[in-house]
């Protein structure tokens, strides 16, 4: 039988036991987790069947609050409705729901939930008995900082979304729960304050999840995906991060969240140019060091984009530009390379990013070994046999490591790397400025959620920039991004 | 769609009227110095060039002078062109030497073509000596080319001595095109196997008219106010000057021009001996040089109009009472 769970929506319990039994095995005959228990309950008065899923679900927490009660307690005469009798007088759970719908209570078996069929009865109890493992809380490797929280989600919204609102203690948190993905049925919530949420944005973003029809949602890029602006963009317009705190203070930013069940990455949006430089750390130091931080990841990302390029534009179009010794260096060391230093700007990029994609997949253990190989092999033995030259090795190691600083853009980088290769060997620094005007051009046309991309850094208002190429003072942050109307985050102004 | 459309055919209109080139630094020849001398009627270039040579392990990297003929230095370097294995860059080439027996007009075509070859840095140096191939073939000790040891030479001089040559190419061309083509070239002399700076050689109008000793370039560079100071020698020893001034007073008295050179040598360091030699030196080298040599034409021009349109410029040039005096004190005490 089986099917999506929104088949089930009109289907509701005939009463009869046996009947509503059959019905549960039929959708799940090749399930063979799903755990069934007939019990002759209220001293043998009423037949209930509990059926729940094995291994989502806390064993001792049915035995005690579902199981114990049932068989303990005495039929009374006059019960009414037997199923909120049930509910009310004999169940030792906090949470238990009435379900009409065969879909409400698929949905809640498949949660982990126990489902409670009582005979007789077309109204079945779901109670949260949920037990099923998870991660727990541990830092983010990706996020990691060396001064502030260390607690990162894991894959359960639920813990996830209590996670957000313990930062945040107001009834202004609003969460809002739905499901995606036609088989997976995955929970999704939309977190934000009531009181500061741009309300334009929340509304462009239920109007395309709306439209999302898809199989199944497994991490939140399925999602980001569908929801995003400018979807062939070198340059993400929506957010990640793993970490509630963070989540927390672009929630008190105005912005959205969006926890995605199954997943440790939360969604966050409308996603600025200018937070792809800037580090969760940056509000934990104090600010001059923050500052410092960040105005280095500008220079990192300028850097990781253009080195190559500029070295080989330099190197073959612009050759009066370098110093003669530097001139007569470069030429000296290339003596022999038979690439050509387009091709070997590009070769050396590939070869990075193969080593550091190896390195982010590799076990551990086997880490040295791709440090000796990549360092050893591709460095020095090359370069010794002039396959390559040492100076491109070097502008490429410089790009790529000062790309590792900006890891937020790291596709972009990459693209932008290699989109500018080609573009230098045919005109040099002319083709550089050219690509370098179309990429700028193109940021600035970005929008996210409605939201200008760049719009702090588009802005000649000092205020806008304080928490842009650098982080001001906590006590002169008094405003929220521009793109918030309800601006001030500080006394001073409306709160 | 339309905005890719745009943009792209921007790109490509961009990117063709920017011209494509494409040079690897090791697959050519850099040009270090470059000289010019008269064969045969003709023209001959020498280029001093940095070999790379990329098949060889030991030496990998050295010197040469290649040379060719033609009638102007477009078709000289085009000759030497195809008599190359590699292509000739001249991005890094700081010297343009020019031979005694280059004529005006072959001088003039050096320094238009060192303008119109784009590689060509136009702050090069223009220099001057006797033959630039024998020049150019002597052995550079202290850096790897002839070339780069010339530049040296003359930024050592000119810290040494406080003399600016104004010989990088942008300033013989203005003075090509100005009124009085008066311009000076720092001159090397070759030894059997060596090479000295050995002072300068005036121009004008392109043609060669004075040669000065190392001294005399000092002096004229102070009258010229091209000395930003330095060391300064004397029979009673040396001096450190700091940034001696020379002010220009020209009037008219009859038909006579008189003009004064009043040179003004900061204190510091200076004593009446110095201010003697200077005085003297200086004396000597106006009287010797006729006037056009010092440009006092344009500054007359520039400084006094009214006078510039009561004088006969060639009685200017020729008959111009010349007075030279030299005092101790600073040129901002004056008010």
């Amino acid at each position: 039988m089986a099917g999506q769970i929104s088949d089930y929506t009109d289907i509701k319990l005939t009463g009869r036991i046996k009947d509503d039994g059959r019905l549960f095995d039929e959708i799940f005959e090749k399930d063979d987790i799903l755990r069934r228990r007939y019990v002759k309950a209220l001293s043998g008065g009423f037949d209930c069947l509990i059926l729940y899923m094995d291994g989502m679900i806390n064993n001792a927490a049915i035995n005690d609050s579902v199981v114990r009660p049932l068989l303990m307690t005495k039929a009374e005469n006059d019960i009414g409705d037997t199923a909120r009798f049930i509910s009310e007088k004999i169940l030792f759970a906090n949470d238990v729901n009435p379900a009409e719908s065969v879909a409400d209570m698929l949905r809640a078996l498949l949660y982990g939930d126990t489902l409670l069929i009582i005979d007789g009865s077309s109204t079945a109890l779901t109670l949260n008995t949920k037990g099923w493992r998870t991660r727990g809380i541990s830092e983010p490797e990706d996020e990691r900082v060396l001064q502030g929280p260390r607690e990162g989600f894991d894959e359960a919204a639920m813990f996830n979304v209590a996670m957000i609102r313990r930062k945040l203690l107001t009834p202004d948190l609003c969460v809002e729960m739905s499901r995606m993905g036609r088989r997976t049925d995955t929970l999704v919530f939309i977190c934000y304050l009531g009181s500061l949420v741009d309300r334009k944005a929340l509304r462009e973003l239920k109007k395309r999840m709306s439209k999302i029809d898809i199989d199944g949602v497994l991490d939140v890029n399925y999602i980001a995906e569908h929801i995003r602006d400018h979807r062939f963009s070198l340059f993400k317009t929506t957010g990640t991060t793993e970490r509630p705190d963070i989540v927390a203070a672009r929630l008190l930013e105005g912005r959205i969240a969006v926890v995605v069940d199954g997943t440790p990455v939360v969604l966050t949006l409308p996603y600025l140019f200018s937070e792809n430089f800037q580090s969760d750390e940056d509000y934990y130091l104090n600010f001059l060091v923050a500052s410092i931080g960040r105005l280095l990841r500008y220079i990192c990302f300028f850097l990781a984009v253009s080195v190559p390029a500029v070295f080989v534009a330099l190197t073959t179009f612009h050759q009066q530009l370098l110093p003669t010794t530097l001139a007569l260096s470069v030429a000296q060391l290339r003596a022999g390379v038979p690439l050509s230093s387009v091709l070997e700007a590009t070769v050396l990029i590939l070869v990075f990013e193969i080593l550091k994609e190896t390195g982010v997949r590799m076990p551990q253990s086997l880490g040295h070994a791709l440090s000796i190989v990549g360092g050893l092999v591709v460095g020095q033995a090359a370069v010794e046999a002039r396959i390559i030259s040492a100076p491109m090795l070097i502008a490429v190691a410089l790009s790529g490591i000062a790309g590792l600083m900006v890891p937020r853009l790291k596709a972009s980088v990459f693209f932008l790397r290699l989109a500018l290769i080609p573009a230098v060997a045919v005109a040099g620094l002319y083709g550089y400025m050219a690509v370098g005007c179309i990429v700028v051009t193109r940021v600035f046309s970005i929008k996210s959620f409605g939201v200008d991309y760049t719009e702090a850094l588009a802005s000649p208002n000092t205020q806008r920039l304080k928490d842009t190429v650098w982080r001001a003072p906590w006590t002169a942050m008094r405003t929220r991004p521009p793109f918030n109307r309800n601006l001030f985050r500080q006394s001073g102004g409306r709160r | 769609m339309k905005k890719i459309i745009i943009s792209l055919i921007l790109t490509i209109t961009a990117l063709f009227l920017c011209g494509c080139d494409f040079r690897e630094p090791d697959r050519q020849y850099m040009a270090a110095a470059l000289g010019f001398d008269q064969k045969d009627g003709g023209m001959q270039v020498s280029v001093e060039t940095i070999v790379i040579n990329s098949e060889s392990n030991e030496e990998q990297i050295k010197t040469e002078v290649f040379s060719a003929q033609g009638e102007s230095p477009e078709e000289c370097v085009y000759n030497l062109g195809k008599s190359l294995a590699k292509k000739m860059t001249f991005s890094h080439c700081g010297i343009i030497a020019v031979g005694d027996t280059l004529s005006s007009r072959q001088l003039l075509k050096v320094t238009e073509y060192c303008r119109n070859e784009q590689e060509i840095n136009l702050s090069a140096y223009l220099v001057s000596t006797a033959d630039c191939k024998e020049l150019l073939s002597k052995k550079a000790t202290s850096t790897l080319a002839l070339g780069y040891e010339l530049m040296s030479a003359l930024e050592y001089s000119t810290v040494e001595n406080g003399i600016m040559y104004g010989s990088r190419i942008y300033e013989v061309e203005d003075a090509f095109t100005k009124n009085t083509p008066a311009f000076l070239l720092p001159r090397f002399k070759t030894q059997e196997d060596s090479f000295s700076l050995s002072g300068s050689r005036l121009y004008l109008s392109g043609s060669a008219q004075a040669e000065l000793n190392g001294d005399e370039t000092l002096i004229y560079s102070i009258i010229r106010n091209a000395n930003r100071g330095g060391k300064i020698n004397t029979e009673d020893g040396v001096y450190n000057v700091d940034a001696p001034f020379t002010y220009f007073e020209a009037e008219l008295d009859g038909d006579e021009v008189m003009i004064s050179l009043d040179i003004r040598i900061p204190p510091d360091g200076a004593d009446s001996t110095l201010c003697s030699y200077i005085g003297s030196a200086a004396t000597a080298i106006v009287n010797r040089l006729p006037n056009e040599l010092f440009g006092f034409a344009d500054r007359i021009y520039s400084k006094d109009k009214a006078l510039w349109n009561k004088i006969n410029r060639d009685k200017l040039l020729a008959d111009a009472q010349t007075q030279v005096t030299c005092k101790i004190r600073r040129r901002e005490d004056e008010g």
